[in-house]
């Protein structure tokens, strides 16, 4: 009776820390103004002479995996996210990595992959009705950023950006690589929409709706506001 | 052990149910459509033929895939140069006909489209179309009895969704096969050619086959045919999306299968007739950088074996497929769906 139990306890405190081994790490992909969270319809100052303000900030985050000293430890299943400034839950991710393990990398695209642009219609994220695909030619769109400034002059003085591609040479989904001091818990990453804006001039480019070099140009320059927020 | 046998029972079933739906004739390739994504099944079949024929897809509840893809004309549009849209609009390009559809790897006569799947995305919003977004149109489902019912039968819930809702579209035009034509008969020689047709048959192949070719009567490349540039449209064709100027008036070299019902023909629609198009492959080619270099050399054939081409044409013509009942508006199946409300 007595081993029997021995046996028992010992099982049962195994599955205990089995079902306690995993934790959710979390990540947070935040869209800023210089060092303030991005709110719709408020006015930036861009520069002396001229102001800003957003109505559309979407984008794709897709195939993350996060990394220790470059060995994988976790990468997620049909991992694809739909960043949405007008939908703060929308900033949140989190995934099952073992418990004490340390990640001091993250890697994902900014955008949709090649593959996925060819693969048909998809659900969850990636369904066609949320607007985030191309009508008159296939293709995702991997970010959208609309909005106004004195600068533009356009009607309303509005300004697009849909930024997306899959085809070489215009392909403008963006590999991604970032490194983290050594974390368990959570990963803070923060878009500054001011230093990517900053860099066009927005009185001759302000309309971007096709996969083009342009695109691509800026699809770049985006991806290099994507930073991790180290104070947190 | 039981519930092995069960779904062995229920896999053999449902492989079955695709080969009613869906088959690959003898003698042609493998079709390109990733069928494991997306498995043919009636109910689904159903739901994707009740949304082409519904014109709630469009704007102003007027305009359905079916009015510009008449099943009558091989799912061309009789009669119209261009394609029309809601409010009266008219389109730039040729309505195309739909057969075959599982062997085509992109779509429109530029290739803007890569999927089957995401095909009926563009009429759905075009403005000159349907004027519409999927988003509008997946609501007016989700708000539709009798959706709810038919996507409860496609599906096992009511919800309808973008995907389900260009899934089941593809699904019904996945079924849309036209092989059983004259010339399809004489390839498995249970009929024959009469003369003027088999002097035609060889005069084609000497002189269409390579952009035409068989089986599918269509090489699936883009080329430019040498046809003048019309002024009121100036469209560049494939170089719109390619953005590439070795690709300037390269348009879909389209299947010829039905081509008796599918006029008029070219990617504006500009001839009417047969013998025109002919014409313009012995008298109007204009060069260009971009010509089709199998045009390059002019073509020359007499006007008797022009008439012999056309003889052998029209074998292309599949009244079974016309006419096939399971084509057409559907009215079996809103009628059935329509009182389980």
């Amino acid at each position: 009776m007595v081993p029997k139990m021995k046996y028992l306890i010992v099982i049962f405190c195994l599955q205990v820390t089995l079902s306690n081994s995993q934790n959710n790490m979390q990540l947070v992909v935040r869209p800023k103004w210089e060092n303030q969270p991005m709110v719709f319809d408020s006015i930036y100052q861009l520069s002396t002479e001229n102001q800003i303000s957003f109505d559309v900030l979407k984008f794709y985050i897709s195939k993350i995996t996060l990394l220790h000293d470059d060995d994988l430890v976790y990468s997620e299943p049909n991992s694809f996210h739909l960043v949405d400034a007008s939908k703060p839950e929308s900033f949140s991710m989190s995934f099952p990595i073992p418990e004490f393990q340390k990640i001091n990398k993250i890697n994902f695209i900014l955008g949709i992959d090649s593959i996925t642009n060819v693969s048909g219609a998809m659900g969850g994220d990636l369904d066609p009705m949320l607007g985030m695909y191309w009508t008159w030619q296939s293709g995702y769109i991997n970010a959208k950023i609309e909005g106004t400034c004195s600068q533009c002059e356009t009607r309303k003085n509005a300004f697009i950006f849909h930024l997306g591609g899959y085809k070489q040479p215009f392909d403008s989904f963006q590999n991604i690589s970032l490194k983290i001091q050594n974390v368990s818990q959570s990963i803070v990453i923060d878009f500054d929409l001011s230093t990517w804006i900053k860099n066009i001039n927005l009185s001759v480019q302000n309309n971007i709706m096709s996969p083009s070099e342009n695109a691509v140009k800026l699809s770049k320059s985006l991806a290099e506001n994507f930073k991790i927020n180290r104070s947190e | 052990m039981k519930s092995g046998i069960a779904i062995l029972i229920l896999i053999f079933f449902s492989v079955i149910h695709t080969s009613e739906l869906f088959y690959i004739p003898a003698h042609w390739p493998k079709p390109v459509y990733n069928f494991t994504k997306n498995p043919l099944i009636q109910a689904k079949v159903n739901l994707g033929r009740v949304l082409f024929y519904d014109p709630k897809l469009s704007k102003d509840y007027s305009i359905s895939c079916a009015s510009c893809h008449s099943p009558f004309s091989a799912f061309a549009h009789t009669d119209h140069d261009l394609s029309h849209g809601i409010h009266d609009s008219i389109g730039t390009r040729n309505a195309p006909a739909l057969m075959n559809l599982a062997w085509q790897d992109v779509f429109m006569w530029d290739g803007a489209i890569n999927h089957l799947d995401m095909q009926a995305l563009a009429p759905i919003s075009h403005p000159a179309e349907m004027g519409n977004s999927l988003d509008t149109v997946v609501q007016r489902l989700n708000n539709d009895k009798m959706y709810n019912s038919l996507f409860t039968a496609a599906y096992g819930n009511p919800d309808a969704t973008g995907e389900k809702t260009l899934k089941a579209i593809s699904q019904f035009m996945l079924t849309l096969i036209s092989a059983d034509s004259k010339y399809d008969r004489v390839m498995r020689k249970i009929d024959t050619f009469t003369l003027q047709e088999n002097n035609g048959y060889r005069l084609f192949r000497k002189h269409c086959e390579a952009c035409h070719k068989e089986p599918l009567f269509t090489s699936f490349g883009f080329a430019n045919n040498g046809l003048k540039v019309d002024t009121t449209l100036v469209d560049v064709g494939r170089a719109k999306v390619s953005l590439n100027e070795n690709d300037l008036y390269k348009f879909k070299i389209p299947t010829l299968r039905n081509i008796e019902y599918t006029y008029p023909y070219m990617h504006d629609g500009r001839y009417k007739k047969l013998s025109q198009v002919l014409n313009h492959y012995t008298k109007d080619i204009q060069s260009s950088s971009t010509l089709a270099p199998q045009l390059l050399n002019p073509i020359v054939i007499t006007s008797n074996e022009k008439v012999d081409i056309i003889s052998f044409l029209l074998t292309l013509s599949d009244k079974e497929f016309v006419f096939n009942k399971k084509f057409q508006y559907p009215k079996e199946i809103i009628d059935s769906f329509s009182v389980n409300k």
